[in-house]
Formats: structure tokens, C-alpha cells, sequence
């Protein structure tokens, strides 16, 4: 594994509740702590789980951390002294029902907000480690604990482009909808053009004439909508800089000077109101300079708009001369303008569908690019997970063995589609079953798209009959529910084996001890994050102890803390602990009876640990009359 | 011209499809299917994905280069090579047939050779080779309709017995098995049909007019081998025995 400069734990401080007044600084190697049963040791890990607001994704889990910290703190206050990475000191502090809060390592305020992604630990609570063999999403969460910023970073990422993919669906189905519409409209142009051409060829004996005259009129109808057009254009921007330019000017009021007169910071929010005032003065000024433009161009345009009126009154009064002068047919005349208007209409609307198209087409590439982004991030995704598996594999294997496979957990993806199919008449949880197994939801999408084509290719590809290949198109007819479709869970599907014998056994298959054989030493790699565990030794023998769990913090403590809850003497004593914290009850109260080195706290551990003198002198006894037998 | 390394992904997926229509077309086609080879490290799971799915389309012995995609680390690729592969075996048999089927014809034409006119059996060969392989393709492709959804209502059948019957399944169950047998009676026709290809066609079956298609095929022959100076005196006997 690879070295790391190590965030460190220095120093907890508690005030108030079943710890009141207990301090104890930590050692950046090996800490263990033990004490009989109802000391508080098991307290003390949930109050550093519950500091760095680390709490579990299990609602349970969560509910019972929760419930420890209630009964213990009891409106106290824990404050733990970290060093960061780049080796910067904080304090994180936190009150039972509040955010934590970081300070800095003098106390004083730094300004920031603490987010659980700044400061890296794992905590793993009793009976957690074996938990982590049952579920994938645990599992995954362990081999990106080895890298956990990069992973941080990709899964914002992912998390971004999804909901760019849900964005875009939702401004495509409107643009559709208008679409379909205005195809409808403008369908009857080709048979509004041809009835315009036989009315022309009616026009009588000087039907060129006349018909070159009703070409002009009918260009002056359309010039008629240019500068209407346009109007409405500046009065939706007029319209939308009044409406930024009252946005801007409320930000002022987001700070009642009035409501803080007694406010210590009182001098510091003047400032902010004043500093907002002048950017607020700035801004408007500005958007009052594009209204003054936008007024300038309507005055310019009602000018114009009569200039051309005038000009398409010129020409009527000609039109009309010719109409009356000519031999036509008065209500073949009324007919054609009619029709023409009917006309100018329609191409209007064809502008519009042109332009809707333009904009379909866009949408439609950016979709593209956001599926094809989104892909190669999940890409990434893997191969970043690849290689921490790799490294996992290096350094435990043969003995454990980690595979992961890629979109592999399908669950999701064949719920989403029992609830999509739910209703129609078939097999759906059967068809979802075959779906989700065989066809990824891009090409489902790609055969949806194709139509006919594509329910063909479905239902060769996995065995469907028509009827329930219909009843899938059917489900993904909206652009939105394509876009939920695309956007679906597929998560990478992790497997963790440990060699019994000569074969590989899942976790699935393996008792609690061997979950724990299995997942303890992949906990146990180097790292840069401290290493909490409330009795790593539960449920494994002493052997496994001896050759895996202490010959792993031997290897591993140079590089990362770790703190051990434990009632196990091989732990600390093998695993040559540092600094070890001794806890004492008195039944209301928990506190620190001893702290130190192994050789300080012998006598705490040989009474804890090994049932006391009398005991261990016992053992030894028996141990040393074995082995005179051998 | 770009390489396969300075193409996009969109570009390599592009053209692995091609190359798989190609397969479609051209079953087991050597040079498709080196073609096909280099995609199946590709780093893009959707590319190995369009490879692992073209197997179907090339005969099982070739396919041990391709064996890697089923233990692929994306689970679409791997189950689609399990499938193509599985796929694929079931045309074997099939293929036997047709091998030894075509061996007893090249033995025959070998003996033809001999005796006529080289030329002439050469483009008859030739022929003979294009129509037998039309012919296989669409009775192939037909019976590959037919089968599909034998195979997959059964397995839905299957699926649904699995469980306690509810009326509805039991139901759904009955119209599986009712297709499956319309669907198996379509197959026992299909395969009387390809027998009675070698056989006198029965007065019965008026409805196809096979023995009119026979002695039209016959006459066309006959023409042919006349035009080329050829008669079937010549030492070759072709004649069918054709019920009206």
C-alpha cells in the first residue's frame, strides 16, 4: 500500500454527561482501551463517530449511536484536537443536537464549515465489521476508503452529469410537445400552396398582372408582422431585466440593520449592507442603461413601423387600382386573399417549427454528450475501483480475495423497471428479471428510440413475446421517464472471498468468525485515516489474532493511528501498544483509572485482560506442563 | 486514416457494429472475425459488449480466442458471451449435417468431373455452392423464428411453475404451452418440408406446388446441360420422380 503523511487524532476533551472532565491524548500509533464491562469504553468510540458526524447509513445503526450519545452526554460538549494531513492543527467540537464546529488548533474561529469529507476516519463500531461482509454497499465503500477524495470527487461528478441528463429531459419534452403541434399546423402548407396556384391560374385575361400584384401584397402582409415581432422580443428582455434588477435590489434586505442593533457583530453587517448597497446601486445602473437602449430601439422602431405603413398604403391603393382595372372574378379575388393570409400564417408557424427544431437538435447533442460523459465517469468509477481492488488483493491475498464487477448489482435497475411495467399486462417482474440482466439501459433506450426495429431486436435478444415487448415501449413513451431510465443505479458489484481449504468462499457463505477473518484484514492496510474499531477480536480465535490481526497493526502502525477498543491481552501486549487508556466506572460515572505505556498498565491489563494473576499464573502453569508433555 | 488506438470510443463502437452486421451476413467469416479480435480488450465495456454478442454469429470452434469475455469484469459483457456462446452451440449439431451432406455432393461431383466436361462441372459447383447456401441461410433463419419463442415461453412457463400457481398463472402457464405447441407443430412441418425435398412430393401436398417447382427445376437443368453440349447420356443420370 502506499505511504501517506497521516491525519492524526491528539487529543479528546469531554465535558458534561457520564465522561464529565475526561481528557486523554492520543499516540499516533497503537491506542487500546479497556476496562470491564459499563466503563464507557464503547461511549467513548461513539463520541468520535459522533463528532466527525460519521454516523451510520443504516437508519438502526444511526438510532442506537444516537441513543448512546443522548444518554451519555447529556447536553456536554466533546472536543477532539486533530492534525490534518498538511499538517495544520483543528479542534472539531461538537454539542449534542448541533453542527460540528471547527476551530482551530488554538481555539480561535477559522471561518469554515466542517464537512465529515475533510477530516477521514474510519470508525467501525461492535459487530460493524462483520455487517460490512453482508452488504455490497459497505463493501464498495471499503475499497474507496483506500482513496476516499478521488472518490468523493467522481461521485460529485456522476451525481452533476445525472442530474444535467435530468435537466435536459425536462426542457426537451416541452419543445417536443410544441413541435408535434406546429407539425400538425403546418402540415396543410403544401395544400394551402397548391390552392394559391390554381386560384392564380383563375386571375381572367390579365392574370400575370394580377397575380405579380397579389405576390407583392401578399410579401407586404408578411412585412406587416416584422416590427410587431420584434416588439415582442424587447418587451420580454424589458421584462426580464425590471425582473433581475428587483432580484438584485432584495439582497440588501436580507440584512435588517434594524433587527441587529444590538448585535455584537453589528459594525461587520453594516459593512456587508453597505458593500451589497453599492454593488446593488452598480448593477442597476447598468440594467437601467440596457432599458434606456431597449426604450431607444422601440421609439426608433414606432417611427419606422409608420414609415413602412405609409409605404404599404402606396402600394394598396395601386393593388386596388389594378384589381378594379382587371376582368377577374370579384370573389375568386376574396378567395385568394384569404387564403394568402391563411398562408402567411402558416409560414409564421413554420419559422417557429424551424427554430424549435434548431433547438430539439441542440438539446438532443447535449443529451448525447451528457450520456457519453456519463459513461465514461462510471468508467472511471471502476477503474479507480479496479486498482484499489488490486492493491487490496496484493496485500492480503491469497488468503482474501477481492473481485468486483462492473453495473453488476441490478437490483435497482430491475425495480425501477417492476414499477415502470407494473400494470401492463404480462409477466413484468419476469420481463423486468430478463431486461435488467441482459440489456444495459442505454441500449434499452437505443431500441425504444428505433421503434419497430428495436422491439424487434428485444425480443430476440432476451425471449420476449410482442406483448411484452410492446408493454415495454409503452412504459418509456415520455422523455422524462427515458431520462429516469438513463440515469438508474447500476451499481459495481463487489465480492469478497476468503480461502477455506482449497476453495474460495463468498462471505455469503461464510459463519460470523470468517466474515470477520475476511474483512479485518483489508480494514487493517495502510492508510492515511486513523482506524477505530469498538473489539476488532469478537468472534475470531486466537490464532487468527496472533498471525493476522496483530502481525497487520505491527506492519501497518508506523504509518496509521489506531485506536482498539478491546478485551483481548494479545492486542495490545503483541501489537506492542503505545498508549494504552485504562477506564473505571463508579455506576453513575465513567473516568480514566490509568493511562500509558504496556509496562505502566500491566497491572490493569493482566487484571482485565487475563482474569488476573492468579489466573495467568494458572494458565502458565498448564501451558508449561503441555508443553513438557510434547 | 485513423487507427484503431486514435479513435473516439463512439468511432470503435461504430465500427464493432459494423463488423458484427458484417458476421450477421457472412456466418463465421475469417476475415470479420479478425477484424473482431482486437476489440475485445477494448477499454470500453459497451464495445465488448457489441463483440461479446457478435459470437453468435461465428462458429464455436473459433470462438476459443473469444473465451476471455466470459469471465469479463462488466456483467452485460460477460452474460452476453455466456448467451452468444450457448447460442451458438445449438447450430452445431445442425452444421455436422450439413458438412457431411456437402462432402457426399463434392464426392459425387468429383466423380462427375471425371467424366464431363471440367469447365462446365466447375461453374456447376460453383452453383451449387451459392444456392446451398442461400438455401441454409433462410431455412436457418426460419427455423430460428420459429424456435425463438418456443424457447422462451417455455422458460417463462418454467419460471411461473416454480412458484405456487395462482389462477392467473395458471392461465398465462396454459396460453405458453398452447403457443409453444402451435410453435412445434410449425417445426414438424418444417422439417417435412426439408425431407420431402429429397422425396417424391405426395398427390396431397397440392398446396405448395413443390413437384411443379422440381420439374421446372429439372427442365432448366436438362436446357442447360443441352446448351453446353452436354446430355444426361453422357454417363450422367438426372432424373426425378415427381407425383402430380
Amino acid at each position: 500500500m502506499q505511504q501517506h503523511s497521516s491525519q492524526l487524532l491528539r487529543e479528546i476533551r469531554i465535558s458534561g454527561g457520564f465522561l464529565d472532565g475526561f481528557t486523554f491524548r492520543f499516540n499516533g500509533k497503537l491506542n487500546c482501551i479497556i476496562g470491564a464491562r459499563g466503563t464507557g469504553k464503547t461511549t467513548f468510540i461513539e463520541f468520535i463517530r459522533y463528532v466527525f458526524d460519521l454516523m451510520p447509513t443504516d437508519p438502526a445503526a444511526r438510532k442506537r449511536v444516537e441513543g448512546i450519545v443522548a444518554g451519555n452526554l447529556a447536553g456536554g460538549r466533546i472536543e477532539i484536537h486533530v492534525t490534518s494531513k498538511n499538517g495544520t492543527e483543528y479542534i472539531i467540537s461538537r454539542t449534542q443536537g448541533e453542527q460540528p464546529m471547527m476551530l482551530k488548533g488554538d481555539g480561535t474561529a477559522t471561518g469554515m464549515q466542517y464537512v465529515p469529507a475533510l477530516f477521514g476516519i474510519d470508525v467501525f463500531s461492535q459487530n460493524e465489521v462483520e455487517s460490512i461482509a453482508d452488504n455490497a454497499a459497505s463493501q464498495l465503500a471499503l475499497i474507496e476508503s483506500f482513496d476516499r477524495e478521488e472518490f468523493l470527487k467522481i461521485a460529485d461528478a456522476i451525481r452533476a452529469t445525472r442530474e444535467g441528463i435530468r435537466e435536459n429531459a425536462r426542457n426537451i419534452q416541452p419543445v417536443q410537445w410544441e413541435i408535434a403541434g406546429l407539425k400538425d399546423a403546418v402540415s396543410s402548407l403544401p395544400a394551402i400552396e397548391e390552392k394559391l396556384k390554381s386560384l392564380a391560374n383563375l386571375a381572367g385575361d390579365d392574370s400575370k398582372k394580377v397575380t405579380e400584384a397579389n405576390a407583392r401584397r401578399s410579401l407586404r402582409e408578411r412585412e406587416k408582422n416584422i416590427i410587431p415581432g420584434i416588439q415582442e422580443v424587447l418587451k420580454t428582455v424589458a421584462s426580464s431585466v425590471n425582473a433581475i434588477k428587483e432580484k438584485v435590489a432584495s439582497g440588501s434586505s436580507r440584512c435588517p440593520l434594524e433587527e441587529f442593533s444590538q448585535s455584537e457583530n453589528r459594525k461587520l453587517l453594516q459593512r456587508i449592507v453597505e458593500l451589497v448597497q453599492g454593488h446593488e446601486a452598480a448593477i442597476a445602473g447598468k440594467l437601467d442603461e440596457i432599458i434606456v437602449l431597449l426604450r431607444e430601439e422601440w421609439t426608433q422602431l414606432i417611427e419606422m413601423k409608420s414609415e413602412l405603413e405609409l409605404a404599404h398604403q402606396a402600394s394598396d391603393v395601386a393593388y386596388n387600382k389594378i384589381i378594379e382595372k382587371s376582368n377577374a372574378d370579384r370573389s375568386v379575388m376574396a378567395e385568394r386573399i384569404k387564403v394568402e393570409r391563411e398562408r402567411n400564417e402558416l409560414l409564421k408557424k413554420k419559422a417557429l417549427l424551424d427554430e424549435k427544431n434548431i433547438r430539439l437538435r441542440q438539446l438532443q447533442e447535449e443529451r448525447t454528450a451528457l450520456l457519453d460523459q456519463l459513461s465514461e465517469q462510471l468508467d472511471t468509477q471502476f477503474k479507480n475501483r479496479l486498482a484499489s481492488v488490486d492493491r487490496i488483493n496484493a496485500a492480503v491475498g491469497p488468503f482474501v480475495k477481492v473481485t468486483l464487477n462492473q453495473f453488476g448489482d441490478t437490483e435497482i435497475y430491475q425495480n425501477f423497471l417492476i414499477g415502470e411495467l407494473k400494470g401492463a399486462q404480462i409477466q413484468h417482474r419476469q420481463v423486468a428479471g430478463k431486461i435488467a440482466g441482459r440489456i444495459p439501459p442505454a441500449e434499452l433506450i437505443m431500441m425504444i428510440r428505433k421503434g419497430a426495429g428495436g422491439m424487434d431486436a428485444l425480443m430476440y435478444a432476451i425471449g420476449l413475446n410482442r406483448n411484452q415487448a410492446e408493454a415495454v415501449f409503452a412504459a418509456f413513451k415520455t422523455e422524462e421517464k427515458i431520462a429516469e431510465l438513463e440515469i438508474v443505479e447500476l451499481p459495481d458489484q463487489p465480492r469478497i472471498e476468503l480461502k477455506d481449504g482449497e476453495k474460495y468462499k463468498a462471505t455469503a457463505e461464510l459463519s460470523t468468525g470468517q466474515k470477520c477473518n475476511a474483512i479485518l484484514p483489508i480494514l487493517l492496510q495502510d492508510s492515511d485515516r486513523p482506524l477505530i474499531i469498538d473489539q476488532p477480536e469478537d468472534n475470531l480465535d486466537n490464532a487468527f489474532i496472533h498471525n493476522t490481526i496483530v502481525k497487520n497493526i505491527l506492519s501497518v502502525k508506523e504509518h496509521r493511528q489506531m485506536v482498539f477498543v478491546t478485551h483481548n491481552p494479545n492486542i495490545p501486549v503483541l501489537g506492542d501498544a503505545e498508549n494504552m487508556m485504562v477506564l473505571e466506572s463508579d455506576g453513575t460515572c465513567g473516568s480514566l483509572k490509568n493511562s500509558g505505556s504496556i509496562e505502566e498498565c500491566k497491572n490493569d491489563i493482566v487484571n482485565l485482560l487475563e482474569g488476573g494473576m492468579a489466573a495467568f499464573d494458572k494458565r502458565q502453569e498448564c501451558y508449561a506442563m503441555i508443553e513438557r508433555e510434547w | 486514416m485513423k487507427t484503431t488506438e486514435n479513435k473516439s470510443w463512439q468511432e470503435r463502437l461504430a465500427d464493432v457494429r459494423r463488423i458484427k452486421d458484417g458476421l450477421e451476413l457472412h456466418f463465421s467469416d475469417e476475415v470479420l472475425v479478425e477484424q473482431l479480435v482486437p476489440y475485445i480488450a477494448d477499454e470500453k465495456w459497451e464495445i465488448r459488449k457489441v463483440v461479446a454478442e457478435a459470437l453468435l454469429h461465428i462458429h464455436p470452434e473459433k470462438q476459443f480466442r473469444f473465451l476471455k469475455l466470459r469471465g469479463d469484469t462488466n456483467s452485460f459483457v460477460r452474460n452476453a458471451a455466456e448467451c452468444s456462446m450457448r447460442r451458438a452451440g445449438v447450430f452445431v449439431e445442425e452444421t455436422q449435417k450439413k458438412d457431411s451432406l456437402n462432402l457426399e455432393v463434392f464426392r459425387k461431383i468429383d466423380r462427375l468431373k471425371e467424366k464431363g466436361d471440367a469447365k462446365t462441372v466447375e461453374e456447376i459447383e460453383k452453383a451449387y455452392r451459392k444456392q446451398s447456401a442461400v438455401i441454409l441461410t433462410s431455412v436457418g433463419h426460419d427455423i430460428r423464428n420459429v424456435l425463438m419463442p418456443i424457447v422462451s415461453n417455455q422458460e417463462s412457463a418454467l419460471g411461473l411453475l416454480a412458484k405456487p400457481l395462482s389462477e392467473e398463472s395458471r392461465e398465462e402457464v396454459a396460453r405458453l404451452i398452447g403457443i409453444s405447441l402451435e410453435r412445434s407443430k410449425m417445426m414438424e412441418q418444417i422439417a417435412d418440408d426439408i425431407r420431402t425435398w429429397g422425396k417424391a412430393t405426395p398427390a396431397t401436398r397440392r398446396l405448395e406446388n413443390l413437384g411443379d417447382v422440381l420439374q421446372k427445376a429439372l427442365v432448366i437443368v436438362r436446357d442447360y446441360f443441352r446448351s453446353v453440349g452436354m446430355h444426361h447420356t453422357d454417363g450422367i443420370h438426372i432424373d426425378i420422380a415427381v407425383d402430380r
